[in-house]
């Protein structure tokens, strides 16, 4: 898992530098697509559940999709809250 | 593959199978991007095609436009050498140019053999040439992804003709002939 999580590192460094002179709309998708590669890795070692599958699935539509498909925010804003309802539902246990 | 029915039907793919690309159709399609128009025959290109899972895997945390998991990577390099063979100050601009020529032939010619693919700007240009040790004076330029299409994207659509091409003068869409 430290290989992944380090490739992470060097994913979030990279876009940081490049999103600089990239289209706006680039920052929310770049950060959606980092979200998507932290749950692949928590997949990938057992620490997924329901609703890191189901947030996995949601990301993988909106990055594989047609380019500049515009939902990025939409799906943001969904995700934020459906992540604030599991963090209520798992009250003391996070 | 008819060459209107490819340029049509390709899309941008960014999904891919874990089915490794054989040799001699990654070969086929560097042939393909080589047969691209160029300024003055310059050619000023040079690719290195990745393969290697290991590398791909260290490649996509330098190149934040690789989406996917793509099973080979063409860097499509700038050979600052050819480019100013002419000597002309639009050197570097047709550089450029010829550069996406050869990257749509890639394209093409990748979907015409079954894969898909997608050209990436979206990389850190230094840490790319450190990593894959690209010599002085050959810059990384473009990435482009290629894979068999685990997913197929519907067209993100295209501009109305009339909107972007005129007749004659600026603005006449149309008129009899």
């Amino acid at each position: 898992m430290r290989d992944d999580l380090f490739l992470l590192l060097g994913y979030l460094l990279t876009s940081a530098r490049g999103l600089a002179e990239e289209p706006k709309s680039y920052g929310p998708f770049r950060l959606l697509d980092a979200a998507g590669r932290l749950l692949e890795i928590m997949e990938e070692h057992g620490m997924g559940d329901d609703f890191t599958k189901r947030a996995l699935e949601q990301i993988d539509e909106e990055r594989f999709g047609p380019s500049h498909k515009g939902k990025g925010l939409e799906l943001a804003d969904q995700l934020s809250r459906e992540f604030a309802e599991y963090l209520k539902a798992k009250g003391s246990a996070t | 593959m008819e060459v209107l029915e490819a340029i049509y039907s390709r899309r941008s793919v960014r999904k891919f199978t874990a089915e490794p690309i054989p040799d001699a159709l990654l070969s086929k399609m560097v042939e393909a991007a080589l047969q691209a128009p160029s300024g003055g025959n310059a050619q000023p290109w040079a690719f290195l095609v990745i393969r290697e899972p290991s590398c791909m895997r260290q490649l996509r945390a330098l190149a934040p436009g690789i989406i996917g998991k793509p099973t080979a990577v063409v860097v499509i390099c700038l050979d600052k050498k050819r480019a100013t063979t002419l000597g002309g100050s639009l050197d570097e601009m047709m550089a450029g140019v010829d550069i996406g020529l050869a990257a749509q032939n890639l394209l093409l010619s990748a979907h015409a053999l079954g894969l898909g693919g997608c050209a990436i700007a979206s990389f850190h240009p230094s840490s790319v040439k450190s990593f894959l040790d690209l010599p002085e004076g050959i810059d990384p330029v473009l990435l482009v992804a290629l894979g068999y299409p685990a997913q197929l994207p519907s067209s993100p659509g295209r501009m109305d003709l009339r909107e972007v091409c005129f007749f004659e003068r600026w603005g006449v869409t149309e008129g009899a002939r």
